[in-house]
């Protein structure tokens, strides 16, 4: 049997919301392994994302109580997370938070909902499809995502999941950062603050992986935010993830996998398979790429393996004394003007 | 003539090796048996669900790095072959990370060799170097690119540079297992085993990791002071939480201990414990052990550790196939060209046994340019220069030595080599007089195999220089000889017996 929330197709919601047709998983680019995707359309007529959610998985758990809470506050998290981010211009937020009832009498099952704006496709379709992806449009991505990233940090949220398939494009190049389902809030507790990894461990910085949980939200979670960041920028030169292409050049020994020891202790090991993947990088991109030089030294910077080197040398040096040393202010800057520069470059070499 | 007989000691040190090497073997690996935390794989689940319904290239790529992240290579076989499709639009980045998925070894320890068989290929160790400096100048912060550089720097004997790439390394690791074990190597290297001691014991990590406490034993043994791991080490062996492979080398330096200090059956027993999982390290130790004390027998599936080429060695010299001795010399010195340990044996067989002066050049050479400043490798390549006739290299060499410095056993050997560079410029009734010299120093000490073996060499010269005293010099050296039942002492006898003698004296 279908669980309630499977079951939205053709139903009308508060506010004129008609629920168009649902989206294979495979299709969406987002969402949690608890949710179901749907087109819905508004009241003028505009296709928009509604991602529903019910309980029922929960209550068929072993222990039901413990699932329903774990469920239940995850969800409001996020709509916590969706109400903080509501004037942020790189984020994806809500446009509707809702709920409707499935069936009727004692079979009856409210369903909860959110609903956003529709994107065109996600960066990881963009970087991995028949077309390429334009540098400079890229690098535009890499900026938006800096800065959403960065309006998340100053309201004390990480965002710890922004991977290629959360990085949706929207109309006339507006890349925002999408799914605040794992995101952790400064001071409250989170769902998932057991977990090690609290996001995807295919982009997961490498100390996550091996268990190297720092104490500090900064270092653990804005650190880990800073490592994605880097992370989407070999995404779109090398279109695998930095942890895979670390992995993969570390002995089987020394793999997440097999690995016993401290992170401390591997930590030479990974640092030079990060350097061979920066040295792979810098061969993958054109020789004559304006932006070349200065990208491999942000994702050097971003995706360092040691959480305390990680960031600007500047950011760090300035905020050493307790502040923020993965504020990404400057690669805002430097995004912004790589793709100027990318541009610039795709202008000319255009031309006949 | 004289060559001091080599491998009288040996002490479990680490072996001075390329990263990818001691990657390998296991060096680097956690000593820890406990597994981490499994990394949950709800992800990992949902995203091969999607990729089966959808076959998207995207997702295909996100399955094969989660299968590679997850250590799940199995199970991403068929995305694999998905972006490998001559047809499909992946990248060629893509498609390497795919291939690398489809094989079974992951892609690490790839190194160009720093040498060739027998030689060391000097262009190609300093085309090495040039990578990695430029490496290394844009990323300072690997740890283990230093210390792969300061032994680039060691195999061309450029100790400078090696100790200043190692102190870099050290800055960034003070306690990391592989950069202290080969620090304290290096410095044990050129002779200052003090400070690899210091290292060791002033390193936090030495008080856990079985790896540097096998160091720390082996340093303080060479450095003749005391050991401030022994102890514990003596407590922990046994450590279930600590895997075979990773307390092989303490065991096997605990029961090298245990053998200096005449506890035999102490050690026989560490010895076979040390074996179990061992590195080519611990078979050559207990190779070496094995001609000390009876009853120790290595075990076949030992001695087919890789790299095993130093017990190798000393198993062939044991069991006297001197030809195999010469040649595992050769596969020894490629696998750790910055000892000159492999070329001293070498170079004594070929001296000792053979008698060929060109093969004793050959191996004291490279022994030189492995430790330019041990004196007994020189005193080799002295001899078979002299022996070659090329005596205006040898005395050039030997004057180079600085005799004052050396230990007691040194000293005797250095005098009966002048002795034989005297003969050979024929100077006889000198040459004699520093043979005896060198008699004097081994009677004083009672070393009668040094004795023995001077004894030979001076019969050796007599017969070449055709003096009267021939048939008194082979006598004295078969008198010497006669308790000592070492084969290659015999085999020297043997040859020295054979050696054609031109005329007769009328006394003789």
């Amino acid at each position: 049997m279908s669980r309630p929330r499977d079951q939205l197709q053709g139903v009308t919601l508060q506010g004129g919301w008609v629920v168009r047709q649902i989206i294979p998983r495979a299709q969406t680019d987002t969402g949690s392994n608890f949710s179901t995707g749907y087109i819905v359309e508004s009241a003028t007529g505009k296709q928009h994302f509604l991602k529903a959610i019910d309980f029922s998985d929960a209550l068929r758990a072993a222990d039901p109580a413990r699932a329903l809470q774990t469920l239940t506050e995850a969800f409001n998290l996020e709509r916590d997370v969706l109400e903080i981010s509501k004037t942020l211009s790189c984020v994806v937020t809500a446009v509707e938070d809702g709920s409707t009832v499935i069936g009727a009498g004692p079979t009856a099952n409210a369903v909860q909902y959110l609903i956003f704006e529709l994107a065109d496709t996600s960066l990881r379709r963009l970087a991995i499809g028949p077309q390429s992806l334009p540098m400079s449009t890229a690098l535009v991505a890499l900026r938006r995502v800096a800065t959403g990233l960065r309006q998340l940090h100053q309201e004390q949220v990480a965002h710890q999941d922004s991977k290629p398939s959360n990085v949706l494009k929207f109309e006339q190049e507006q890349f925002k950062i999408a799914d605040v389902g794992r995101a952790s809030v400064k001071g409250r507790a989170s769902p998932h603050d057991h977990l090690s990894i609290a996001g995807d461990p295919l982009y997961s910085p490498p100390e996550l992986l091996y268990g190297q949980l720092d104490p500090e939200f900064n270092v653990r979670r804005l650190g880990c935010d800073a490592y994605m960041l880097g992370g989407l920028a070999t995404f779109l030169i090398m279109h695998s993830s930095m942890t895979a292409l670390i992995v993969k050049e570390l002995h089987a020994t020394a793999q997440p996998s097999n690995w016993r020891g401290t992170y401390a202790q591997v930590l030479p090991q990974v640092r030079q398979a990060f350097d061979r993947v920066l040295v792979q990088m810098d061969q993958f991109m054109p020789s004559s790429a304006p932006y070349r030089a200065e990208l491999l030294r942000c994702v050097a910077e971003l995706c360092d393996p040691d959480p305390s080197l990680r960031g600007h040398p500047m950011t760090r040096a300035v905020q050493s004394s307790g502040g923020n040393i993965y504020d990404l202010e400057r690669y805002i800057a430097i995004f912004d003007r790589l793709a100027m520069q990318a541009k610039i470059a795709e202008g000319r070499s255009r031309k006949p | 003539m004289s060559v001091l007989q080599p491998d009288a000691d040996r002490r479990l040190l680490p072996r001075w090796q390329s990263t990818a090497t001691a990657i390998e073997a296991g060096e680097l690996a956690s000593p820890k048996t406990t597994p981490l935390e499994p990394i949950d794989d709800q992800h990992f689940q949902a995203r091969k669900r999607e990729w089966e319904a959808a076959r998207s290239l995207d997702l295909a790529a996100e399955l094969v790095g989660s299968g590679i992240v997850l250590g799940r290579m199995r199970e991403v076989e068929a995305a694999a072959r998905q972006i490998l499709d001559p047809h499909s639009d992946a990248s060629p980045s893509l498609r390497e990370m795919a291939a690398v998925a489809l094989e079974t070894q992951p892609r690490a320890a790839r190194q160009a060799p720093a040498q060739r068989r027998g030689q060391i290929d000097r262009p190609l160790v300093y085309q090495s170097i040039s990578r990695l400096r430029h490496s290394l100048h844009r990323h300072p912060r690997n740890i283990l690119g230093w210390v792969d550089l300061g032994r680039l720097y060691g195999i061309l004997g450029q100790i400078t540079q090696a100790e200043r790439a190692l102190s870099n390394a050290l800055a960034l690791g003070p306690n990391d297992r592989f950069t202290l074990r080969c620090a304290a190597r290096f410095y044990v290297h050129i002779d200052d085993p003090e400070k690899g001691l210091a290292l060791l014991q002033r390193a936090r990590a030495t008080k856990q990791d079985p790896w540097l406490m096998a160091a720390e034993i082996a340093v303080s043994q060479v450095s003749r002071r005391p050991s401030k791991s022994l102890t514990m080490a003596s407590k922990s062996l046994g450590n279930a939480a600590w895997s075979l492979r990773s307390q092989s080398e303490l065991k096997g330096s605990v029961a090298t201990s245990f053998l200096y200090d005449g506890s035999l059956a102490k050690a026989r027993r560490l010895f076979h414990e040390s074996l179990v999982d061992p590195t080519e390290n611990v078979v050559a130790q207990a190779q070496w052990a094995s001609s000390r004390t009876s009853g120790l027998v290595i075990p076949s599936l030992a001695l087919e550790v890789p790299h095993n080429f130093e017990a190798n060695a000393l198993r062939a010299r044991a069991m006297g196939h001197w030809t195999h001795v010469l040649e595992d010399c050769w596969n020894w010195a490629d696998y750790e060209p910055t000892s000159s340990r492999p070329m001293t044996l070498g170079s004594y067989i070929a001296a000792v046994v053979f008698g060929d002066a060109d093969a004793t050049l050959e191996f004291a050479r490279r022994g030189v340019l492995a430790e330019p400043k041990n004196s007994m490798i020189r005193n080799n390549e002295v001899v078979a220069l002299a022996l070659l006739g090329r005596l205006e290299e040898a005395w050039s060499t030997f004057r180079d030595i600085a005799f004052d410095r050396e230990t007691a056993p040194n000293q005797a050997v250095l005098l009966a080599t002048m002795g034989l560079l005297l003969f050979r410029s024929g100077d006889v009734d000198e040459g004699r007089e520093q043979y005896e010299r060198a008699l004097a120093q081994t009677s004083l000490r009672g070393e009668r195999y040094l004795k023995a073996l001077a004894l030979w060499h001076l019969a050796q010269e007599e017969i070449v220089a055709d003096t009267g005293e021939v048939t008194r010099a082979l006598a004295r050296a078969e008198d010497a000889s006669k308790s000592i039942h070492d084969p290659e002492l015999q085999m020297l006898g043997d040859r020295v017996r054979k050696l054609p003698r031109a005329r007769r004296h009328g006394h003789d």
